[in-house]
């Protein structure tokens, strides 16, 4: 029989480190540190998505002239946030341009887009448009990777989580790695597409 | 130290095992330690891959902050010997942990020092890696691994004692094969020291060894038979030689016991001879002394032995020794002794006499034995003894004197007419005395002048004319007188000197003739005597032919009077020596014709021309039957033969008128002349030529 133990923090030191990540580390946010703050890690996680996440030849992604382009949508602190951490950063070996989006025309250059604060309607909307380019579709809210959004991240008895629309990942020429799925839950896209 | 004293069997067993063991003990570590030292490696290189493979899985929960993805990755380890893995954070905190529960809970150790020991760490529990997380040179954390031990070193454990087992089997096997295999090499070597033992047991050196195949083995079967050839050949070569020597032994000993023999016996009669007679008188005469006893010396000669030998051969005389010692024998008692002391003369030991009449039986016993001829080889021969003997102790007491005395009683014996015995008388050495002062006088008489020449007329029967003289030798010996030849010439003969005095007589004879021939007595004859040793000399008619050239007188003058017993001796040789004379013109007689055994066909061959009857049968040709009858024949013979006949010692008018009457062509004896000196014959010659013999004859 296997016992499995699990070292976590304590949950009233959460308030405190939260106050010293604040205090100490915004400023100086990197992508390959440890994240404690639940925004600052989804935004360090964005990074460590791509790590485990190929872009199809010919994509934007693919030309080492143009930056990885982050696109946020809604959610200016968030945005904000990201653009923060990734002044200093690179993804993919590229330096980063963040921009916040609230067109929904305006997202073919997108290489990844996270979605905060997106309403359902919207959203499908917003799938329709994007579907079939090369974009990872990144959220935090529930239900949003049975609608398309390829990785949604939740959290689960105090633990942040992920889990990956394994069919939209396919459809949209993305390729994630296997080990990336090792640790999400596997969600297939609800309905028709 | 004590020497182990192992059959060979044995021994090859032991060094197989030992060697198989060491081997097998060798390659059991060996095997033991590459076993476990690949398994280590295999378990480390196991544990690093399953740590490198759990590191890459561990990348993506710990970026994303899952420590139970993390605990189920370790979970799910192939490691069976895990005892414990653990994830650390970037800041070597404890992430997440996982540990079997039936391994023993140990203490996580400090992992930086596992990392700067290069990320293994072994001891002889387990095994600890520490294996980086990492993504694109970013640290993530630490994956720490502790892999116990026990197991691996359980199996390695299990695997020797299997190896162990199988060694011992193969050991087991070592020894069956060893003993298998040491008997293909000790059994042959056992039987080759079986045969060694056998053989030096029984000393058969024909026994060989059997082998098969050609290796080490057979080879020393081989080198051992070759070894046994050598000894058994060496053997054999020595019985050759022990078989050589045992013969040249034998043969030695026979050649000693014959050596002894012929020191003691007399190889032709087998009778002792002079040396052990001499050894046999004084055992005898020890005896007598000690038993107050007589003994008795008895010396014989058999009777004209010498003339028997020399006209019959010494095979004859040979065997008439022979019979002579049977006869002799068979007269004497089987304790006498008799002995050959040499030539015809014998010796007999008498013992234990007690009257001297015992000595006269067996002398007279001796007589009569010779009365009887001896018949063998076609011839009959008869033959006398002259015995003399003296007694112990009055006629002497030693070895010497007895034979001495023995000797000169048979002397006297000979002197009285032979064929008789005598005693020994104390004046009877006398005359040995005189034998041996004749030889001694001898050898100066020749060149003292005291050996002369006298010549007897021979006178021709018709004319009654001196037609040759004999010449005749005398001793005029200084103190003894006129010594007789028949006493001296056998002297002169048994000492060799009958040669130089038969050379002076012949050249003295031809002086005399020489001057008798200048003083015109030219038809003159003279007759020399030859003797036996000068006709064996084989230059004799060069000898003779040369005195006469000298004095320059025809050889046919002289007449040279032989023997019948030089003749019979050998009788071609003898016709050749005559044949030479012959061939030189000399005239040749025989002497005392008649005495000898003459063969009328010899006489045939001889080459002679003249006879000369012998004194003996002129003496009763007119009173004996016999003699007559003899001389008749002699006479006839001679004409038949167209011999010349001449007779000796006609001393009456009786003889000479038989003589003439019946034809004898030549006379000469006392009747005419005695033999002169050399004046005196001149004187005759002068006087009486030619017809004064006949007066004279008258006269007598």
């Amino acid at each position: 029989m296997v016992s499995a133990c699990i070292y976590s923090r304590r949950v009233w030191r959460w308030p405190l480190l939260l106050l010293l990540c604040f205090t100490l580390f915004s400023p100086s946010l990197n992508a390959s540190e440890a994240p404690t703050d639940p925004v600052i890690m989804r935004a360090v996680w964005l990074e460590r998505f791509t790590r485990y996440i190929d872009w199809p030849g010919g994509s934007r992604v693919a030309d080492a002239n143009t930056p990885f382009t982050l696109c946020v949508w809604g959610d200016d602190n968030f945005a904000k946030t990201v653009h923060d951490l990734y002044q200093q950063q690179t993804i993919k070996d590229k330096t980063v341009l963040v921009s916040q989006r609230t067109d929904i025309a305006q997202l073919q250059d997108c290489d990844l887009l996270y979605l905060s604060s997106v309403k359902t309607a919207d959203l499908r909307a917003l799938l329709d448009k994007v579907r079939g380019q090369p974009t990872l579709l990144v959220s935090a809210q529930a239900g949003n990777a049975e609608l398309g959004v390829h990785i949604n991240m939740y959290e689960e008895q105090g633990y942040q989580r992920f889990e990956i629309n394994i069919d939209d990942v396919k459809s949209s020429g993305l390729v994630i790695r296997s080990r990336l799925l090792q640790v999400a839950r596997i969600i297939h896209h609800a309905g028709p597409s | 130290m004590k020497q182990l004293h192992w059959p060979i069997g044995a021994k090859l067993t032991a060094i197989i095992l030992s060697v198989s063991g060491v081997a097998l003990l060798a390659g059991l570590t060996v095997f033991t330690l590459i076993q476990m030292r690949e398994a280590r490696v295999a378990l480390e290189n196991s544990a690093m891959a399953q740590a490198r493979l759990m590191a890459l899985y561990a990348e993506v929960p710990l970026q994303f902050n899952d420590p139970k993805a993390i605990v189920d990755i370790l979970s799910r380890t192939e490691l069976p010997s895990l005892k414990q893995a653990t994830v650390f954070d970037r800041d070597n905190k404890v992430y997440a942990s996982y540990q079997r529960i039936e391994q023993k809970l140990t203490a996580i150790p400090d992992i930086r020092t596992i990392v700067a020991a290069g990320g293994m760490v072994v001891d002889s529990k387990s095994l600890q890696i520490v294996q980086a997380i990492e993504h694109e040179h970013e640290h993530f954390g630490y994956l720490y691994l502790n892999v116990s031990l026990d197991q691996l070193q359980r199996e390695v454990s299990q695997r020797f004692w299997l190896m162990s087992g199988v060694a011992a089997a193969l050991l087991f096997l070592s020894w069956i094969l060893g003993q298998l295999l040491q008997k293909t090499i000790s059994r042959p070597i056992l039987r080759l020291t079986a045969l060694a033992r056998r053989i030096g047991e029984t000393q058969d050196y024909s026994a060989r060894a059997s082998f098969k195949g050609d290796d080490e083995i057979a080879s020393l079967s081989r080198s051992f038979n070759l070894m046994l050839d050598a000894i058994h050949e060496r053997e054999l070569a020595r019985d050759h030689a022990e078989d050589a020597l045992r013969e040249s032994k034998k043969n030695l000993e026979s050649a000693v016991q014959e050596l002894q023999y012929l020191a003691n016996y007399d190889s032709l009669t087998e009778l002792p001879n002079r040396a052990l007679c001499m050894d046999r008188i004084a055992n005898a005469v020890f005896r007598a002394a000690r038993e107050q006893r007589k003994a008795a010396v008895v010396f014989l000669d058999l009777d004209h032995f010498k003339e028997i030998n020399d006209s019959l051969g010494h095979a004859v005389g040979d065997e008439l020794l022979k019979a002579a010692s049977r006869r002799l024998q068979s007269c004497i008692r089987r304790g006498d002794t008799l002995a050959r002391l040499g030539g015809d003369e014998f010796l007999i030991v008498l013992e234990d006499l007690n009257e001297e009449l015992n000595v006269v039986s067996v002398m007279q016993k001796i007589i009569d034995a010779f009365a009887h001829p001896f018949h063998f080889g076609g011839y009959t021969v008869t033959t006398t003894v002259s015995i003399g003997t003296c007694t112990y102790p009055q006629d002497g007491t030693d070895v010497q004197t007895l034979m001495r005395n023995a000797d000169a009683a048979m002397y006297k014996a000979k002197e009285l007419g032979r064929n008789t015995y005598q005693y020994y008388q104390p004046e009877m050495n006398a005359l040995s005395l005189r034998r041996l002062s004749l030889v001694n006088d001898l050898r100066d008489a020749q060149h003292n002048g005291q050996l002369l020449l006298h010549f007897q007329p021979q006178i021709d029967s018709d004319s009654c004319r001196i037609i040759g003289v004999e010449a005749l030798i005398r001793w005029q010996h200084p103190t003894l007188g006129p010594i007789s030849p028949v006493e001296f010439i056998p002297v002169a003969e048994t000492s060799g000197m009958i040669v130089n005095i038969g050379l002076w007589v012949i050249n003295s004879a031809a002086v005399q003739l020489a001057q008798w021939r200048k003083q015109g007595y030219d038809k003159l004859r003279m007759a020399i005597n030859l003797s036996a040793v000068q006709f064996r000399q084989h230059d004799l008619p060069e000898q003779i032919s040369s005195v006469m050239q000298r004095f320059h007188i025809p050889h046919e003058c002289i007449e040279l009077e032989i023997t019948e017993s030089m003749l019979m001796r050998d009788v071609e040789g003898a016709i050749v020596m005559m044949k030479r004379l012959k061939s030189m013109g000399f005239r040749l007689a025989i002497d005392d014709f008649g005495t000898g055994y003459s063969s009328l066909n010899y006489l045939r061959k001889f080459p002679l021309d003249a006879l000369k009857v012998d004194r003996s049968f002129v003496d009763e040709v007119t009173t004996d039957a016999e003699d007559t009858a003899i001389t008749l024949a002699i006479l006839s013979m001679a004409k038949n033969l167209r011999l010349t006949v001449i007779a000796e010692g006609v001393e009456t008018r009786e003889q000479f008128h038989f003589l003439v009457e019946n034809g004898c062509d030549e006379v000469q004896g006392y009747l005419f002349s005695p033999p002169l000196p050399a004046e005196q014959l001149t004187q005759l010659l002068l006087t009486e030529l030619p017809l004064k013999f006949s007066s004279t004859l008258v006269a007598n």
